[in-house]
């Protein structure tokens, strides 16, 4: 998986993305804590549950590729095309947040939240088992950074790989998301925009990679001669 | 005399339970009725839920009393997702592993992870499963037996069957179905609950609009009393930004009262020393005085809340249906298990057969087949109310929603209701006075508008007081008779019809005079077998009858005025409406013709409620207009709070998509179950896929309703019957 490094940065930089996002949940999970050691085990334990909740999103959708690579082996050349659906679903993913295509609010008015108690109840605990479930249902929330990747994940049409590559995210987005937590503001308003922006352009080059990699596939037929463009051996 | 129900306010939700249905009550956390096939009297005190997530739900809610509970129940279901994740990790890495040609520690790796998938799934078995046992054991208690009781047995069978294949070394381990099922049923059953609670949040916004005290005048001081503590005669004071907490009568300084919750007028409206103002109304600027006329229980907002939840708590024709079926859907989803069980046994596949069986007990929802109707019904009885539109009756909404008549009273209706006598024309021979006293005697026994009218027009002229009256007699639609001892006998007030039947002569001068004023109405007034006055009478016809009328015709209603009034008045009138007519009609011939109409569908009869009760009665729809402060009188099945008709257009919007709604609702959910088992039967779906599609139904079922509950008040126009 010569990807890796790269969707850790990814995840770095795609903090920006995330502290626009779940940033708010960081800031309430770090808000009445006693001392900053139990600031810190409280982030370090809801960044965990995200960090599981995206692990376990990779394994089922890694699954999911490596049975439709089975299902489908001689029709179409399924990891190529899923890689290809991934790094188109992350280019404009970065094309969006980059403000190169417009966007769209997500959700409606007419549909009820229901959810909504469920998770601001574990949001607002501060016990650290609490905490831990809260990152768990944070990784459920809706993001296409977060779709991109499971189509990522997907495209490793392994289901042990699958978890891996999203671990790997979430590992990237966890840095910045703790710091962020612990200090409440420490990435001010115009560097926030400024990582925002690079995070945008990292997932261009990111998808656009996957898409560069689904092509070689679908041209070659060969999949091992597979994987970063820039780094194949 | 004891109320024909009870209402008991519990903190989420008003139950009801009808004196004549002892078995009949609401759910305590969403106010939806317990659909309960057969099931025996209930305790009044104990807490009832409808369904599994109700329950969950009000353990969760109970946050304020018992925050450890609720903090527990919350934490369980955390904790499950949390397991039940897991094992979903184990079994995908599980089923990763090559079939055939495992090594060593391939196969180590391979029993080390279905070990891992009974160890994560043995908490959320405690967890989630316990509760989930508990809650068929009270259901069973009840003698109301669920699903629940089913899929309990579904579930640890899956979950037995699993772990004997684990230890005996061969077979198929379904853990990752057992916590992902009940996972998703707690979750769906929870959201549900939630949703539920949604379309009760009108009747419960409606309670919350009475205050809890009140700032009594005792002895010129102001004390702050529980509401309980009003009664009828007393003086209280209502701030500005407070809300009236009873009905009653301004006794000193004037405010602009906000009525909007109430009657769904928009507008404020200035109440002044001597106006009555209805209980729930909001007091926007300077304080008000008010002598309360009825204790705080017994205002307009305490009406309009028991009415509604009369209605709710009755059963209406198609949630009789939906109960008839729910009675048999049990024994009929348990039959179809076992068999799907046998047959998959029978062709060599028992553990394929376990799934198929389980995924038939998850996917039946009687849920969204009980609730299909009451959900929509709720949501728009809600919503109507919230308008100033007092639904009494579901199986009204139904019909009106199919009405193709729509049948007006005149006086009072189409008529503003406050009618000016123009003019007097007496017989040859009569003289004013006496014809005044007689006439205004007779028209204190009546609160009819032409009565009104009359009233007024002879006390700005009577010289002497009025003669004393016995043995009245109010006729509805027709007037009213007494007996006058100084006439030595008795004396009628009414329409011209009333007299002709009644055989009191009308002077053929009396009739002829003035014929130029055909387009004011009349009423005579007579004795000794011979009509001694009549008096034309000036209506207003309302502002907005027109703008109804034509937009009611244009959705294919046919709109009809009854009128006991003469043919010529009521012509003029018609034409100037754009509507057809039947005039001279005496009460009886009222209910001739409704009946008559009735044979062409579905008749809807508008009155002002005060005369029209045999009409309103007769009809297939009664609906009472400007019922203010007096709903509880009326045998309507519908009540609109203010005189506004337009009103009405509205009503048979919100009627018709609230028909559609309860259609959709039970055609999804017949077609769901139907196909859903069918399915699951043959072993065609698996029991993770049936628990997620429950909740989708649900959610449906749901979102459905609730749009009812949002329903546009403001747009007027109604979208043509095709």
């Amino acid at each position: 998986m010569i990807e890796l490094p790269m969707i850790f940065v990814a995840g770095i930089l795609g903090t920006a993305h995330c502290l626009g996002m779940c940033g708010p949940f960081a800031l309430a999970i770090g808000a009445g804590s006693r001392g900053w050691t139990m600031t810190a085990v409280r982030q370090v334990a809801y960044t965990a549950g995200r960090v599981f909740t995206y692990g376990s999103l990779g394994v089922v959708a890694g699954f999911c590729g490596q049975r439709l690579s089975h299902i489908w082996p001689a029709i179409v050349n399924l990891p190529a095309i899923l890689a290809v659906a991934a790094g188109a679903l992350l280019v404009h993913q970065g094309l969006k947040a980059a403000g190169v295509l417009p966007k769209r609010a997500i959700g409606s008015s007419a549909t009820p939240c229901l959810a909504g108690g469920f998770f601001g109840h574990f949001v607002k605990r501060r016990d650290t088992a609490a905490t831990f479930l809260a990152g768990v249902l944070t990784g459920f929330l809706p993001c296409g950074l977060l779709y991109g990747m499971l189509a990522l994940a997907m495209s490793t049409h392994s289901a042990a790989w699958g978890g891996v590559t999203m671990v790997v995210f979430g590992l990237g987005t966890a840095p910045a998301m703790i710091m962020a937590g612990l200090s409440g503001r420490l990435i001010g308003i115009a560097t926030r925009q400024w990582l925002y922006a690079a995070a945008a352009w990292c997932l261009v080059f990111t998808g656009a990679i996957s898409i560069a990699r689904g092509v070689s596939f679908l041209s070659t037929g060969d999949q091992s001669s597979g994987g970063c463009p820039l780094c194949r051996h | 005399m004891d109320a024909p129900y009870s209402v008991l306010s519990t903190k989420y939700s008003v139950r009801a339970k009808l004196n004549d249905d002892p078995n009949r009550f609401g759910c305590d956390f969403c106010g939806l009725p317990i659909v309960a096939a057969g099931a025996t009297a209930l305790e009044a005190n104990d807490s009832h839920y409808c369904c599994y997530g109700c329950r969950f739900a009000a353990s969760i809610a109970a946050a304020d009393g018992d925050e450890g509970q609720a903090r527990w129940a919350m934490t369980r279901l955390g904790l499950a997702i949390f397991f039940s994740m897991s094992v979903m990790v184990f079994t995908m890495l599980l089923w990763s592993q090559p079939e055939e040609s495992r090594d060593q520690l391939a196969r180590v790796w391979y029993d080390l992870l279905r070990y891992a998938c009974l160890l994560f799934t043995i908490p959320v078995v405690l967890l989630l499963g316990g509760p989930l046992i508990d809650d068929a054991a009270t259901e069973l208690r009840e003698r109301r037996p669920s699903l629940g009781v089913l899929l309990g047995v579904g579930i640890f069978a899956a979950l037995i069957y699993s772990m004997w294949s684990l230890f005996s070394g061969s077979g198929h381990v379904y853990f990752e179905v057992v916590a992902t099922v009940l996972v998703a049923l707690t979750l769906g059953r929870w959201f549900e609950a939630t949703g539920k609670l949604k379309t009760t949040a009108a009747l419960r916004g409606l309670k919350q609009l009475l205050p809890d005290t009140v700032r009594l005048i005792l002895a010129g001081e102001e004390r702050i009393a529980d509401i309980k503590q009003l009664a009828a005669g007393d003086i209280f004071r209502v701030l500005p930004g407070e809300r009236i907490p009873t009905d009653g009568e301004v006794v000193v300084h004037q405010a602009a009262v906000d009525e909007q919750a109430i009657t769904g007028e928009s507008l404020p409206v200035i109440r002044r020393p001597h106006d009555r103002v209805l209980s729930g109304t909001l007091v926007l600027d300077g304080p008000l005085e008010i002598c309360a006329a009825a204790p705080a229980d017994e205002g307009t907002l305490a009406q309009m809340i028991e009415a509604v939840v009369q209605a709710t708590a009755h059963r209406t024709a198609q949630e009789r249906l939906a109960e008839r079926i729910s009675r048999w859907f049990l024994p009929t989803v348990a039959f179809v298990a076992i068999a799907t069980l046998a047959a998959h046994w029978w062709l060599g596949n028992p553990s394929g057969g376990l799934l198929a069986a389980l995924a038939v007990l998850v996917i039946a929802c009687p849920c969204a087949l009980g609730l299909a109707t009451p959900m929509a019904l709720w949501a728009a009885i809600g919503r109507a109310a919230q308008s100033g539109v007092l639904i009494r009756d579901g199986d009204a909404l139904a019909a009106i929603a199919k009405s193709n008549t729509i049948c007006f009273d005149k006086t009072g209706t189409i008529t503003t209701g406050q009618a000016s006598v123009e003019r007097l024309c007496l017989a040859a021979g009569a003289s004013e006075q006496p014809v005044l006293r007689v006439a205004a005697a007779l028209a204190h026994c009546s609160d009819h508008p032409l009565s009104i009218g009359v009233r007024n027009f002879a006390e700005k002229r009577l010289l002497q007081s009025t003669p004393a009256i016995r043995n009245v007699q109010v006729r509805a639609g027709s007037g009213v008779a007494g007996d006058f001892d100084e006439l030595r006998g008795r004396a009628l007030l009414g329409s011209r019809a009333w007299m002709i039947e009644s055989g009191q002569q009308i002077p053929s001068g009396l009739v002829q005079a003035n014929e130029t004023a055909d387009d004011a109405a009349e009423t005579f007034v007579a004795w000794d077998g011979v009509v001694q006055g009549r008096f034309l009478i000036h209506e207003g016809v309302r502002p907005e009858a027109e703008s109804t009328i034509a937009i009611l015709k244009a959705t294919g209603c046919r709109c009809v005025m009854l009128t006991g009034d003469r043919a010529a008045r009521a012509q003029t009138l018609a034409h100037s409406l754009g509507l057809e007519f039947r005039a001279q009609l005496l009460p009886h011939q009222k209910l001739a013709t409704i009946r008559e109409l009735q044979a062409l569908g579905t008749v809807v009869m508008v009155g002002d409620g005060v005369n029209d009760a045999p009409a309103l009665a007769a009809a297939d729809v009664g609906i009472a207009l400007g019922s203010g402060a007096d709903i509880s009188r009326h045998f309507a099945g519908i009540c609109l709070l203010t005189s506004d008709l337009s009103r009405l257009p509205w009503l048979i919007r919100l009627a018709r998509h609230t028909d559609n709604a309860i259609r959709w609702n039970l055609v999804w959910a017949f077609g769901y179950n139907i196909g859903g088992i069918g399915l699951a039967a043959a072993g065609l779906l698996h029991p993770i896929v049936a628990a997620i599609a429950m909740g989708v139904s649900s959610f449906l079922v749901i979102t459905n309703s609730l749009a009812l509950a949002r329903f546009d008040r403001n747009e007027p126009q109604l979208e043509a019957r095709s």
